[in-house]
């Protein structure tokens, strides 16, 4: 056992055990325990193989920066997780934790061969290696590299957990809750001001939780902590959220929040969700996300053993574990001393190896104090070990000479390279940097409006520091959020403050292309994959980067991206600005798709809007289909019928007697105002202004650019008044452009537009036995064909409720439009469906709507215009308005292209053949022309039609009205090579071409 | 002007029996109380004779309860009367005397809208589960145009802890099944 729980350490509950597993061995941990922290407790150092080479890991960080701990976690069916990171996992009873990205296990794994085979797998490899053959790619390399590679396995079931999300506003919001964040949350909170404290552990305090031997305002830091953390949660202005991730940082001060409710207990409440996504509107920010401490790149340094200097002191401080009985800490940093300091303290006996080779007397006298062997002005050149770290070398190191070496035996490595502020929200909303030269780091250039950076984020070094850096940040905050508010000064006993070196590679005897000396753990990259991509002409940071996917890992290379910039500057020889830093984007750490969804999931994914006769429709066994948001009545099967039996049925029942059809959804616009009537003449291209009071008309709407945007009857209820039906998909879109011509152009009109939608439910009844159904219905209107013909409105009572009764027809039958207010439309459907009943009437849904239509040639916008049909195209130019002195897209009329010859036009197509074309076919005059073939024409609309006893097709067609009677061909390769079906060119309108049924 | 009062037929509503409760009472969602509702547009003019000697919400947002309807302003020429339903035919008849001679817009929108009402300790909080705006800056009485979820919304504040969502009536299952994951949530309380 050389790592171990020691006593008289850590603020984990040792009074209670929790048992949980991990690859199906049992392990207890306690309260207050990560998945890294109880599993090291038990000697388990070995937690992951790594991307690439399938190397053994262990944990490097005791936080969420962990590249390498990677592990997933199966909270039953569904609900398995890969990828989480150990150091961030909280146990509890039951927790059933795996290794991943091995075969056959964590310590015997195949895939390690690919480390055998490394110098293969250098940067770039697979674009050099896997070129030939080339259709090898796609079905050999690409599947075999995707195969060997990754880290652990997609679930594949659908996630059954519920997600939350919120919305938040407050005054300042405080990123981090270690020193500098409890700090500014302190100083906005007294101040008044509304505030929120998040932060991404367990509890919050960041750093704090593993400060044992520093004293604030005369308390040890663990009981300040609890006490400022107490007085905050007590105060009403004050919200902590911990499990709180802020994982991005966008404009105008909104954050994006991820809290974890769930994951962390072992019994959720039933239904709870399993995390929230929030989006903050904060006035003020204060970002004090910390700094993450730099790893050294040497020989071996990924070796399971190896940690972070700071990581393997909070081990100890935090979770009472230590890491290690005979720890080498390697460092240039003064950090990673207090860690070597605090080992002996605990029974451990390290020796320190230091790059520099003068450090400061008190930290020798310390460490000699305690008897820690110094080593000054040396390097380590190799590790050693398989699954786990048993010894380091290290040399002396006197100029460019590497001395020889001296083993040292190690059960663990402590390593610490300096520390690297963490300023990801601080660049999402695209802030600049500057490197500071004195603390070889990148600081804040500049924040944006209403953001600030505290603490160790912006460059603070001491416990001091941060504390006072962060109640000035907010009290800076609080005051500009308009409170008056003050930063208090923290009392700090601390030591010296630590300093450091930057480092390229440890010096060794050893070439870089001979060492593996990882930059990148999580995506297995080391110097020499830099070094190389350098050599190779790589000269942008942001090239070398996508060169050696450095960095490009899940953990955006938190730990990586200033090891790999300081060997690509040294290169270079350059300085580190002018090599520059990557990007870092949203989310800060991984991120739940489930959370970004929020409650956007299963029935609430997106709004369905259904009619108020749509429960009538379910109930009946309607086959519904989606238009636009809406869901509409497809088709009502009987037992045993195909859609196709269906469609034909509704068909010919309501030809010959009479059919039913919701036309709720159709888009209706209530225009209303002295000047209505010129309004529709300046935005239709039919003339309005001598249309009737009680009278229709189809009216036809244009883009500027001539092109036919939307269509539809309009009724003129009063002399002011105008019943506006639109398409059911272009509603939103029609009501958005009038009021656009409405607010900028036709500003002189006395003119209001009013969406009525929803205000009316529309049945429709088509056929010769129409009038017979809603006639018993009907008070106040004589519906005699003399008193109310064909396009006429009028308002009266249906049912005994207020209508607007319409006689208009989109089948080419007598027809009636019955609209009654919304709340009454399924009383009102199923009485005059009662009545239909009683003359062999049926429902019937969209299909058998767009089939009669076409049958008389009556276009759908959007399926028989695609946005580049003009009226003439569409054979309506009968609907544009000769005389008018203007409408939108008059002038567009008159350009050359859309009045050249040659346009393709409406036709109807006479189909060869028992089945139906397929919409969106092509046609050619000659099938046997060579590929690629000149298409003349696609077909737009096609169906069986049950009139006519044969399928028929619409068609737009190069000079179509001028081809009647040729025949086209449309290549079907279904029909082997070279296959094509043929259809003869004829009228559109199909069936009654006189209209006389509409008269009925 | 269509009369409003329709007795005999069955009415539907979206909300219909909705009654959810979280925590002891300290959330209760319910149905809207049937209202006629209707759309005035117009100029300042129009606006005035629609109040009917009262003085009308001058306010964008503003929300005014005067003798024959209460009477929300929603833009710069916009304003939304509502009154209990049985008194929608009068209110009708009596606006359309009033405007007469003033150019105008009068919508009746009675079926077009629904909604619930969302009131208690935690309405707030139920509420941002849905609402990107901070509605604890809301006036009593004011409401707003705004999103709820996926869906546009009304939201009126008529009282500290009580408001009203409105959307188009085919928006209300939606918004309902949304209201009940968010009182269910409250209830569990994480």
């Amino acid at each position: 056992m050389t790592a171990a729980r020691v006593a008289g350490y850590g603020r984990i509950d040792r009074s209670r055990k929790l048992g949980f597993t991990f690859d199906g061995r049992t392990h207890l941990g306690h309260p207050g325990d990560t998945l890294a922290s109880a599993l090291l407790a038990d000697d388990v150092m070995l937690m992951g193989r790594s991307y690439k080479y399938h190397r053994p890991r262990g944990p490097v960080t005791a936080g969420s920066e962990e590249p390498n701990a990677l592990v997933g976690v199966d909270r039953g069916p569904g609900r398995y997780t890969p990828n989480l990171r150990a150091t961030t996992i909280e146990i509890h009873d039951g927790l059933k934790a795996e290794s991943q990205n091995h075969f056959p296990s964590l310590k015997w794994d195949f895939g390690a061969v690919n480390d055998m085979m490394s110098p293969l797998f250098a940067a770039g490899f697979y674009y050099k290696t896997f070129m030939w053959p080339k259709s090898f790619w796609r079905r050999v390399y690409e599947p075999v590299i995707r195969q060997a590679a990754g880290l652990g396995r997609p679930p594949k079931a659908a996630d059954p957990d519920l997600y939350a999300d919120r919305y938040a506003h407050c005054d300042v919001l405080v990123v981090g809750a270690g020193a500098a964040g409890l700090a500014a949350a302190e100083a906005a909170a007294i101040s008044g001001a509304k505030v929120m404290l998040v932060d991404e552990q367990a509890e919050p305090g960041g750093a704090l939780l593993a400060e044992i031997r520093v004293e604030i305002d005369d308390a040890p830091a663990q009981g300040w902590l609890a006490a400022r953390l107490a007085a905050l949660n007590a105060r009403a202005n004050v919200t902590v959220l911990a499990r709180t991730t802020a994982i991005g940082l966008y404009h105008q001060n909104l954050v994006g929040l991820v809290q974890r409710l769930t994951d962390h207990l072992a019994e959720p409440p039933e239904g709870a969700p399993r995390e929230r996504l929030w989006r903050v509107r904060a006035k003020q920010v204060v970002l004090a996300q910390g700094a993450i401490e730099r790893p050294l790149v040497f020989d071996g340094n990924d070796r399971p053993g190896v940690m972070l200097a700071d990581a393997a002191r909070t081990y100890l401080t935090r979770y009472g574990v230590r890491v290690g009985a005979k720890p080498v800490v390697v460092t240039a940093h003064d950090w990673a001393w207090g860690a070597a300091v605090e080992m002996a303290r605990a029974g451990a006996s390290p020796v320190v190896v230091d790059a520099r080779d003068t450090v400061s007397s008190a930290l020798l006298a310390e460490a000699q104090a305690l008897g820690v062997e110094a080593l000054t002005g040396w390097t380590v050149t190799a590790t050693h070990g398989r699954l786990r770290v048993k010894g380091v070398t290290a040399n002396p190191v006197r100029g460019a000479h590497v001395g020889a070496g001296r083993r040292l035996p190690a059960d663990a490595v402590l390593m610490s390279g300096g520390w690297t502020p963490t300023l990801h929200l601080h660049s999402h909303v695209g802030s600049p940097i500057a490197w500071a030269a004195e603390r070889e780091a990148f600081l804040p250039a500049q924040t944006a409006k209403g953001v600030r950076v505290a603490g160790a984020g912006a460059g603070a070094e001491t416990w001091a520091d941060a504390l006072g850096e962060g109640a000035q940040a907010g009290a800076a905050a609080a005051a500009d959020a308009g409170f008056d508010a003050a930063a208090r000064v923290y009392a700090v006993s601390e030591g010296l403050k630590p300093t450091g070196r930057r480092m390229k590679e440890m010096a060794s005897h050893l070439p870089s292309s001979r060492q593996r000396a990882f930059v990148d753990f999580q995506n297995d990259v080391t110097a020499k994959d830099i070094r190389l991509a350098v050599q190779e002409g790589f000269r942008s940071i942001e090239h070398v980067k996508r060169y050696t996917t450095s960095g490009m890992a899940t953990d955006q290379g938190k730990l990586s991206n200033i090891n790999a910039l300081t060997i690509a500057a040294d290169a270079l020889d350059k300085e580190p600005p002018q090599v520059g830093l990557t990007t870092f984007r949203p989310p800060y750490t991984p991120t739940t798709f489930g959370a970004l969804a929020g409650h956007a999931k299963g029935k609430l994914f997106q709004p369905t809007r259904r009619t108020p006769i749509d429960p009538w429709a379910e109930a009946n066994g309607a086959v519904f289909e989606p238009v636009s948001q809406w869901r509409r009545a497809w088709w009502f099967p009987r037992k045993g019928e195909s859609m196709h039996e269906a469609v034909l049925r509704e068909c010919a029942a309501t030809r010959e007697r009479v059919g039913l059809f919701d036309a709720s959804t159709l888009g209706k616009i209530e225009v209303v105002g002295p000047d209505a009537a010129e309004f529709l003449e300046r935005i239709y291209t039919n003339p309005w202004r001598k249309l009737g009071v009680g009278r229709c008309r189809y009216g036809l709407m244009l883009g500027e650019d001539g092109f036919i945007r939307d269509d539809g009857v309009i009724g003129r209820v009063a002399e002011d008044r105008f019943h506006v039906t639109t398409t059911t998909g272009g509603a939103p879109r029609v009501l958005a452009h009038m009021e656009d011509y409405l607010q900028t152009e036709f500003t002189d009109l006395r003119v209001w537009l009013t969406s009525v939608t929803e205000q009316w439910a529309v049945i429709a009844l088509n056929g010769p036995r129409a009038r017979d159904v809603i006639a018993p219905f009907v008070e106040g209107q004589d519906l005699a064909p003399e008193a109310f013909p064909h396009m006429s409105l009028a308002e009266c009572r249906v049912c005994g409720v207020p209508a607007r009764l319409m006689r208009v027809s989109f089948t080419g039958e007598l027809g009636f439009e019955v609209n009654v207010p919304a709340r009454h439309g399924r009383a009102v459907w199923e009485a005059l469906w009662a009545e239909a009943q009683k003359h062999d009437g049926l429902a019937y849904g969209t299909e058998t709507m767009h089939v009669l239509r076409a049958e008389k040639g009556y276009i759908i916008v959007g399926q028989d215009t695609d946005g580049t049909v003009t009226p003439d195209d569409a054979g309506i130019g009968w609907a544009v308005g000769k005389a008018k002195a203007d409408f939108v897209g008059k002038r567009s009329l008159a350009r050359p292209d859309l009045i050249a010859r040659g346009r393709k036009q409406l036709v109807g197509l006479a189909v060869e053949g028992a089945t139906p074309l397929e919409e969106g076919m092509q046609l050619v005059d000659d099938p046997a022309q060579p590929v690629p073939m000149t298409c003349v024409g696609h077909v737009t609309s096609s169906y069986r039609s049950a009139a006519l006893g044969r399928p028929i097709a619409l068609a737009l067609v190069e000079n179509g009205r001028a081809r009647m009677g040729e025949t086209l061909h449309a290549p079907d390769p279904a029909l082997g090579p070279g296959g094509a079906r043929s259809a003869v060119i004829c009228s559109p309108v199909f069936y009654d071409p006189e209209g006389a049924r509409l008269d009925a | 002007m269509l009369d409003a009062l329709t007795p005999a037929l069955p009415a539907d509503d979206p909300f219909e029996g909705l009654a959810l409760s979280a925590r002891a009472g300290a959330l209760s969602i319910a149905p809207l109380p049937a209202r006629a509702r209707f759309v005035l547009r117009g100029g300042a003019d129009a606006a005035q004779a629609a109040a009917l000697g009262e003085a009308p919400p001058a306010r964008v947002g503003a929300a005014v309860e005067a003798r024959h309807a209460r009477i929300l302003k929603l833009g710069p020429d916009e304003w939304r009367l509502c009154a209990p339903m049985a008194d929608g035919p009068a209110l009708a008849a009596s606006l359309a005397g009033a405007l007469g001679g003033v150019p105008h817009s009068l919508v009746e929108t009675t079926d077009r809208d629904c909604g619930a009402v969302v009131e208690g300790p935690l309405a707030l909080e139920a509420l941002s589960c849905g609402c990107p705006l901070n509605l604890a800056a809301l006036p009593v009485p004011a409401a707003t145009r705004t999103l709820f979820g996926q869906l546009d919304a009304l939201i009126l504040r008529t009282g500290p802890e009580r408001f009203e969502v409105e959307v188009w009536r085919s928006f209300g299952a939606h918004l309902r099944l949304h209201l009940c994951t968010i009182a269910r949530e409250l209830d569990i309380g994480l």
